[in-house]
Formats: structure tokens, sequence, C-alpha cells
């Protein structure tokens, strides 16, 4: 509960972790970095109709672009959240042999 | 024609169906059941109430006036819920370890608990929420005349005021029977959350069913439908870039800090993995709700007679159509989203009033109250009710105020901007641990006041801000026009308000944070939020009302130890009245309990503990859980090391004691060895003499003879050492046979009585024996049994030290066999002796009494051969003898 | 030996039939025997008695032959007196204690009857 503002070094404790990793943390790691930058892809792909010259873009050529790029994204989170808890799964299995 | 009274009872019926909804799991979560009621898809489906009537209806309308606009509504909130990981993660965790019960607790408890600064996040909230929920009264107010209007029969003279004053009214009894059922502002409302997941399917579906009737239905098939709105005036990308932007971060922001959206996605959540699944199953619950908005609006501008309303098309599309039944649905659907909402905001606007504004005055103007808990439960729960229904009585008021004219959506986005402001403080108290409290203030101050001059004070129209405000500013000052600030123009006065606002709320914010200094509290509370990941445990679930109860009890058990801990809990909950082990936590009890710790952790400990478990929640449960942990392990590791050192001084113990008894033993062999050696000597110095004055000495024939006798004497005697040393040598080989006969225990001991005393004419020794009791058949060796007790009546006789030597045999039945002790009234056996004088060789002191120190390590062989034993019993006034006899070798007396 | 008066010895032992043989012996060899068989009192009946040499047994009821020797040896009335010690104890260990004590002679049981009168004479004389 100390405050790293007020520390003028670093607090001496154990490393956080290994620098190597089990290949099976390695992944989960990886696995967070793609959700973590999930929200990026989202705005990437919401923001991209800003380029579009007004009135020159056919409103049904908008709505599939808008709605199928949200099904991309719907189905991107729902398989790596998935993925996230079969690996966090198969983590714990391990960890209770 | 559907009638207004099918309508009204198909409306009564659904609410009454709520309520049965609502009722079931309530009660199913009261019994510990229901674990339906923790899926996280309903968690999923209770987010839907960021879908209000605004969305169901306005969201045709809004697309019927500008198009694709509308959908940023659903992609900021798809965004962040994509983008759990990062922010809404954190919230859920923050909100569960510091047991957060608003968006306002969350901001105060961030920032010091400054309830300053809850109270102005509540102002906020209710200001922004107000017109909010007046939308909703007017959504269903507008859809009920759109079916009266509909309804020939119907009377002429519907009020639409008194019909939103009976829903705001029904809701209001909702929200208080399913909303205030019990105190703990952290529990969960399982009722509520299954309602609005209820209606979250009900209001999709019918949006859906009016969708795909639009685009199958009457639009002709998708690609149909495609042309048609190409076809139709919406038919290019028209949207405003600036706006397209703006409207995506505002609802994203509002999503985060809209009070109902905070009261479902923190405080009523679950388990922080049911985030997972919200992750992409509430992303695809809006995406439904916003696909067939575009078909609807533009089938619905296209059928529709010009003027129509088109926040109504939902439910004028099919009732134009003769589809009766959909427009029903339809309804319903938007009746839901309606009462959903306002449900979910005036229950967690209340929590927000009644915790943050009623509780501090009532607590500072009721100064004996405080201390009867009773008292301010009732309190609680008052305040609570009585602010559900002045929230809605609030959106009413505003709805009859405002007329019920606008646009839906302008209040909307309105509001949202408005509950928006939270935000920096928000995620700022979230991230970074340098933000203070007079930065949160003057950031929510300055937003709010620009939001409040450039956006909500206008929406009311010339009324409130003149026209010549809006034109040239306050005082000629152009710079200062609400919709034109520091002189840029010819922005739209949403995006305007929501860039400055948003902007200039951030910098102060940071601005002040970065030059003021955080109290201790703040700093603290900051490290636990901006590193709660490091701090607090893995997620727990929050129980129901016992909640702190449990708390108390789980750091107790891991101060105190399980079983102490279950002990004084169950001891104060009898005293209570209360069974099992959570009782109320009465100011007597933490009392008694924090004395209790403070044995364990020392007082101050144990006082700040209590403290800040029961009074304010600066610091997280599982905070002080880790300290107790670390307390537990570290006392845990002392008791180890102590039980260790007992362990070994036990053990060193039991060595010093073995080494002793070796070291005595050696003792007694060697000197056994030498009193051996005397024995042997002994009889043979007499026999060598003897036979040497026989040999050359003239003797008198009476001389002669009696030497001679002596010398025979003597060879006896040693005859009888050396026949006990084989007689000891033999039992303890295990190479004895044993002669078993069936006879009498009295025969047995009248036998032993009259060889021990032959021939010891010297010392008298009293022997009291009960005949009766000695009536015990046996079936033995009874010979070596003899020879047992003649042992223990010979050394009786010869180490009694009493002046009137007696001995007393008693015979008792006992555990099945029989049990004869052998006690005499001497002086005894020294303790340190006792262990002893069964060994071989042992003899007690250096006294010499005939025997060689074998009589008694021979009985104790004989009786092991012959299944009992014979021990030593201490305190019974002199040397007492036990010799047990098993069983089976006791006969039942015949 | 003849007319002079005959030698005093005191015969501390506690097995009457060894006390026997031992006054049969040294009777017959022409000394005055006076026996005690307590350990307790041994030491007033030497101081008594005042005999010529002691026959100290080491076991004794009561008291050790080793402890009546020590306080013999301390008193001065006695500290120069003849003491024969007898054992039946064949311990080396006896043997050295005794002598340490101050024992003038030490003889393990069983003894040759010569050995013993050889043994009081010497002593006796001197």
């Amino acid at each position: 509960m100390s405050d790293p503002d007020q520390r003028p070094l670093p607090p001496p404790r154990e490393p956080a972790g290994p620098v190597f990793l089990h290949t099976r943390h390695y992944r989960q790691r990886r696995l967070v970095d793609a959700i973590r930058l999930l929200p990026v892809l989202a705005l990437a792909l919401f923001l991209l109709p800003l380029l579009w010259p007004r009135g020159e873009v056919a409103d049904s050529r908008a709505i599939v672009y808008l709605f199928a790029s949200w099904t991309v994204l719907i189905l991107l989170s729902a398989l790596l959240s998935h993925r996230l808890r079969s690996s966090r799964d198969s983590e714990e299995a391990e960890g209770r042999k | 024609m559907t009638s207004l009274n099918l309508l009204v009872a198909v409306c009564i019926a659904y609410v009454v169906f709520l309520f049965g909804v609502a009722f079931i799991a309530e009660r199913a979560a009261k019994r510990g059941q229901g674990g339906w009621l923790r899926l996280p898809m309903v968690y999923t489906l209770s987010l839907s109430i960021y879908c209000t009537a605004w969305t169901f209806y306005g969201a045709v309308g809004y697309a019927a006036r500008s198009g694709l606009e509308y959908v940023t509504i659903y992609l900021g909130p798809s965004i962040v819920m994509v983008g759990w990981w990062w922010v809404l993660r954190k919230m859920v965790r923050v909100g569960r370890s510091q047991r957060i019960t608003s968006v306002a607790d969350l901001i105060s408890s961030r920032f010091g608990k400054s309830n300053t600064l809850a109270v102005m996040v509540t102002l906020l909230a209710v200001v922004g929420t107000t017109p909010y929920i007046a939308l909703q009264l007017q959504s269903v107010t507008l859809s009920f005349a759109t079916f009266a209007a509909a309804d020939a029969r119907a009377p002429l003279s519907t009020d639409p005021n008194s019909n939103a004053l009976a829903v705001a009214a029904g809701l209001a009894v909702f929200t208080v029977i399913f909303g205030t059922r019990n105190l703990d502002a952290n529990e969960r409302h399982h009722g509520v959350v299954m309602a609005i997941a209820v209606e979250a399917v009900v209001k999709l579906f019918a949006l859906l069913a009016v969708g795909i009737f639009v685009v199958w239905g009457l639009g002709g098939g998708v690609s149909a439908t495609l042309d048609r709105i190409d076809a139709s005036t919406l038919g290019t990308w028209q949207v405003d870039g600036g706006r397209w932007a703006a409207l995506i971060f505002l609802s994203a922001a509002a999503f985060l800090t809209l009070p109902r959206m905070f009261q479902v996605l923190v405080v009523e959540n679950e388990n922080e993995d049911h985030l997972r699944t919200a992750g992409w199953a509430f992303p695809l619950y809006v995406m439904l709700m916003s696909l067939f908005v575009v078909p609807i609006a533009v089938v619905g501008l296209d059928l529709m007679p010009e003027g129509a309303n088109p926040d109504l098309f939902v439910l004028t599309v099919p009732l134009s159509q003769g589809q009766e039944g959909l427009a029903m649905l339809s309804f319903l659907g938007g009746f839901s989203s309606a009462t959903s909402m306002v449900i979910v905001a005036s229950l967690a606007l209340a929590t927000m009033v009644s915790n943050h504004v009623v509780m501090p005055l009532w607590l500072r103007f009721s100064t004996a109250g405080a201390t009867r808990s009773g008292d301010v439960r009732n309190v609680v729960i008052l305040s609570r009710r009585v602010a559900i229904a002045g929230v809605l009585l609030l959106g009413y008021l505003y709805y009859r105020m405002s007329g019920g004219g606008a646009a839906l959506a302008a209040i909307g986005l309105i509001s949202f901007t408005g509950v928006a402001q939270v935000l920096p403080a928000l995620l700022g108290g979230l991230f970074w641990r340098g933000a203070t409290r007079f930065g949160a203030m003057s950031g929510l101050l300055v937003g709010f006041a620009i939001w409040a001059y450039s956006l909500f004070l206008p929406s009311f129209g010339p009324a409130i801000m003149p026209p010549g405000l809006l034109e040239s500013g306050p005082w000629g000052l152009g710079w200062l026009r609400p919709q034109a600030l520091f002189g840029i123009a010819g922005l739209d006065p949403l995006v305007h308000a929501v860039l400055w606002s948003m902007l200039l709320n951030a910098t102060t914010f940071f601005v002040v944070s970065l030059v003021t200094f955080p109290s201790p509290l703040e700093r603290l509370q900051g490290a636990q939020m901006v590193n709660v990941f490091d701090h607090s445990m893995s997620p727990r679930s929050w129980q129901g009302g016992a909640a702190q109860s449990e708390d108390l009890l789980i750091m107790a058990q891991r101060i105190l130890g399980s079983a102490e801990a279950q002990t004084l809990f169950r001891s104060e909950a009898e005293r209570q009245g209360i069974k099992g082990y959570l009782p109320e936590p009465s100011p007597e009890f933490l009392q008694r309990l924090e004395r209790q710790l403070s044995g364990s952790v020392g007082a101050a400990t144990a006082h700040a503990m209590i403290g800040q478990l029961v009074g304010g929640m600066s610091v997280s449960v599982q905070d002080l859980m880790a300290v107790a942990d670390e307390t537990a392990q570290m006392m845990e590791y002392s008791s180890r090391l102590e039980a260790q050192s007992q362990e070994l001084s036990r053990t060193a113990r039991q060595l010093r004691e073995a080494n002793d008894k070796l070291t005595r033993l050696s003792v007694q062999k060697d000197a056994f060895l030498s009193q051996i050696s005397h024995e042997l000597r002994t009889p043979m110095t007499s026999i060598r003499a003897f036979s040497e004055i026989l040999r050359d000495m003239e003797l008198t024939e009476e001389e002669q003879n009696r030497y001679a006798s002596v010398i025979h004497d003597e060879s006896l005697r040693l005859t009888r050492l050396l026949d006990d040393l084989l007689d000891l040598s033999v039992l303890e080989n295990g190479q004895v046979s044993l002669n078993i006969r069936r006879g009498n225990l009295s025969v047995v001991l009248d036998q032993a009585v009259a060889s021990a005393s032959a021939g010891e004419g010297g010392r008298r020794l009293e022997i009291r024996r009960d005949k009766a009791q000695e009536d015990q058949v046996l079936a033995s060796d009874l010979d070596r049994l003899a020879q047992v007790f003649i042992n223990l009546i010979a050394n009786a006789r010869k180490y009694c030290d009493a002046t009137q030597p007696r001995l007393t045999i008693a015979v008792s039945r006992r555990e099945g066999g029989v049990v004869v002790d052998f006690i005499d009234n001497g002086s005894g056996i020294p303790k340190e002796a006792q262990d002893l004088i069964f060994e071989k060789f042992s003899r007690l002191g250096e006294q010499k009494a005939g025997g060689a120190g074998l009589g008694l390590a021979i009985c104790r062989e004989i009786m092991t051969r012959l299944g009992g034993d014979i021990t030593y019993l201490p305190g019974q006034g002199g040397a007492a003898f036990r010799v047990r006899l098993p069983a089976h070798l006791a006969l039942a007396a015949q | 030996m003849g007319g002079e008066m005959a030698k005093h010895v005191m015969l501390v032992e506690d097995e009457p039939n060894i006390i026997e043989a031992i006054r049969f012996i040294l009777t017959r060899d022409g000394w005055r025997v006076d026996t005690h068989s307590d350990g307790q009192t041994a030491i007033d009946a030497i101081g008594a008695a005042n005999p010529d040499l002691v026959i100290l047994d080491v076991m004794l009821p009561g008291r050790s032959g080793y402890e009546i020797l020590q306080e013999l040896r301390e008193r001065p009335a006695t500290e120069g007196l003849p003491v024969l010690m007898l054992t039946a104890r064949g311990q080396t260990k006896d043997r050295e204690t005794a002598e340490r004590i101050g024992a003038s002679r030490f003889m393990t049981k069983p003894f040759s009857n010569a050995e013993m009168l050889e043994a009081v004479r010497d002593l006796a004389r001197a």
C-alpha cells in the first residue's frame, strides 16, 4: 500500500515473474493482448466512415459495412474470450495436478 | 381493431407477469437456489436497459431524420464492451473489492470518501436522469395514445397525463417492492435483474419481429429493402463527421457513467467472469436491436402519411398494415424498454440520494440514534423508498412541465452529455494515482457548468434561455455565447457542448490534480483502486444480507482460528436470537469482537480493522484480509515453531528419561552383578570355610553335624538362587510351558499365603482377605499364579516397614477379568523407583533382604505368559500391586 | 603366643554362618572375637570394644562398610586401627575403593581359612 510516487527507489522485491514463460502462459498473455487490442480495432472500423465523402456512399453499402464489421468484432470477441477461458481452465487443471 | 381495453388488460397481465418473475427470482435467491439467476446471459440481458424506449421507438425516428447517425448510440457501448478488459474489468473489480453502491459512491470512495463529491455526482445524476425518466413516461403515454387514436370505441378524453401518472406510480410500487426489500446496499436485486432480463428478451423479440415483418413482409426481402433504402431520402451517407465521432464517444462515456448502467454493470454484477460473455453478447444484442432500424424508418416514411411521427413508426407501421398482434407485441417491447429503464434508474438514483444525501443529513441531525442499528436500518429503507417515489415524481413533473413535445432523441443526448461529465473523474480515478479530490471536483463543476450553459438550459427554449443570450452572449460578450463558446461558431450545438465540456472538464481535472496534494486517505484509496489487480484477491461473490457479519467472521477466523471465531460468533448470534454463525454487527458485538481480536493483533490494529470493515470502506476488505492473512501466517509460523520446540523438548525429555532409565538400569545392573556375586559368594564363603574346618580341624560330633548342616543349607540357598535365575531366563525366552487347570482363586491364594508364611517365623504379617470375593473360578496355570502371589506376599513381608505390617488382598471383577490387589500399609515404593521395580536385578536400595531382585521380574514375566499383567498401583497408602487376569482366564463364578 | 593376653578382634558382619565360621577359626587360633552385625551402630560398638583389629564386611544392613571405615579413619582414636575388609562383590572397583579409604587389608569372599588367619596375624603384628 505504499505510494510509488513517494519512493526514491523501486521496491526491493522478487522479480514479478519469470522471464521465460511456459508456452501456455505465453499463449495466454498474447490472448489477453489480442483482447486488449480489440477496442482499438473497433474504433478503427467504426471511425473509418469519417473518411467517406458525404452524399456519395450509398446507404445500403454503409449499412452492410457497419453491420459486417460489427459482426466481425462480435465473433472475434466471442472467440477470444472463449479461448481465454479454455486456456485458463486448462491452466487451472494443470495447476491442480 | 384492438380495443384499448384489451391493450390495458394485456398491459396489466404483462406487469403481473413481471411481478411474478421478480417474485420467483427473489424467492429462489433467498433460498439459495436459482443458479439460473447467476448466468452470464442474465447479466448480459440486464445490461440491455441501455436500450430504453428512446432507442426502441426513438432510433427509428432518429434514422428517419438523420440516417445512420442513430447507430453511434450503439457503437460506443459496443466498443466499451468489446474492450471490457480495459475499463469494465477494473470497474467491476474495484466495485466489488470496495463494495461500491453507485457511481457517486465510486467517485467519492476513490477521492478519500468525500461526501461533497458524492453529492455533486448524485446531483448531476438526478439532473441528467430526470428528463430521461420523463422521456420514458412520455413514450408510454404516446404509444397508448397511438392505440387510443386507432380505437374508435375508446373514450374520447384519454388523458395522457393520468396515464403517465399511473405508469409512474406502478413503476414506483414495483421498484419499492423489489428494490428495497433488503437493506444491504451491496446486495443484488435478483428480482429486478430477472425482470429486466425478461423485458430485454421481449423488446428484442418485438423489434426483430417488426423488423422481419418490414423487410420480408413489406420490403420484399433483403436486397429489395436495401434498394428501397438507397432510393429513399436517406439514400446516401449524410452523416456529419464531427457528430459521428462525438456521438460514439458520448455513448461510450454514458454507457460507463449512467447511474442505471453502473447499477447493472457493477453493483448487480454477480461474477467478474460474466464480463467475458457480455463482452461479445451485449454488442450482439445492440447490433440486433439496431439491425432493422433503417428499414423500418424507410418503409415507414414510404407508407405513413406526411407528418406522421417517425418516433412511433415501430408501432404505427404494423398498425397501419392491420397487424394488430404485431403492434401489440411492439407496444409491449416499448413498454418493456421504458419500464426497465425507469426501474433501474430510479433504484440507482434512490441508492445515491439515500446514501449520500439523506443518510449523512440524518446522521448529523440525530445524535442519539446512531447507536441503535435498527434505527439506521429503518431510516435507510424509508429514505430509499421515498427517494424512489421522489425520483419518479420528479420525472413525472418534468414530463408535465416539458409538455412532452420535444423530439425524444434530443433529450436523450442532452442527458448523455450531462452524465458523461463524470467520465474524467471516473477514468482518472481508476487509472491515475495522481488524481485528487480537488481535481475531480473542479473538473466536474466546470464540465457540469458548461453542459448546463451550452446544452441543457438552451434545450428548455426561450422561457429559460432568452434568444438574445444565445445570439450575443451574456452582457454582450460574444465569446460566451452558449453555443459558440470562445468564438468557435458553426459547430453542431451538441458537438460543441460535448467538445468544450469534456475538454475543459478533463483539463481542469488534470491541472488541478497536478497542483493539489491528495490527503492520505485519498492516496491510500488511489493505490487501492488503481492497483486493484495487485491488491485484491480473485473475485469473490458478494453474499446477501449478512455480508458484513460474514466478512467479520472470515477476518476473525483468520486471526483467532476457525473454532474460536465460530464459537464467538455463534454465541453472539444465540444471544441475539439468530440461528447460525452470523449475528447482527451490533455495537456491543463489535466491541466484544474487537477486544477478542486485539488479544491477537494488538488493540490499534484490531480497532482499525473493525473500523474499516464496519465503518468507512476506505480500505478494501481484501486488503484487510491480506493483512489478516499475513498476521495469521506469522502467528501460524510462530506457533509451528513453538510446536516444534515443544516437540523437541518433549523428545529431549523422553531421551533424558530413557537415558536416566538406562543409567539407572546400568547402575542397577552393576549393582546386581555385585549383588549376584555377593549372593553367590556369601553361601560359598560359608561352605568353603566350614568345609575347610571339617577337613582340617578336630571337631566334636556335634560340631561336625552342625557345620555339615550349615554347608547343606548354604548349598540349598545357592540352588534357589540359580533356580530363580534359570526360571527368569526360561520365562523371558518364552520356553515355558503352561499347565492350564481350572481352579478357584481362593484356593490358589490359600496355598500362596501358606507357602509364603512357611519358615518365616520372625516377622509377623497380618493378611486381610475377603473370601466371598475370592470365589472366582479360573482356568490358568495355577502353580505359576501361586508363584506370583507368593512373591507378592513375601515382598510385603520383607519390605513392609509398618510397625504392624498388614497386607490386604482384594479381589474384584473388572472389565470382564479378575483383578487381585495386594496392598500393604508400609511406606510404599517411591515414585522414581516405581518404573524400575519390575526390571530384572532391581532391588530397592542397598538393603539386603534375602532376595536377589528377581522376584517381581519373574512375576511380570509370568503374568505376561498368562495373558494378564502386574502393575504397581500408586496412591494406595502403601505398596500396592495389581494382578490382572484376562477375561478368558477368569470364568464366571459357578 | 602362650600366656600373653589374647588379641581382640572385632568382626562386623551380618551373615550368621560366616560369623560362626570366622569366630571358630580365630578363636581356635587364640583370638578374642567380638561380633556386631548392624552397620548403624558399628562405630560405637568398635569404639566401645577398642579392638586390636577390625574385620569389616562391606555389605551391611543400615550402613556400608566403606562408610564405617571412612568414619573410623576420621576419628583420631581409630585412625591407625588395622581394618581387614571383606567383600563378596569381587570387583576391582571395590578393592580400589577400600584401599583409597584406608583399608589395611582387603579380602574377597570366599577365602580360605588359612588366608584369613594369616591376614589377621599380619595385621595384628604390624
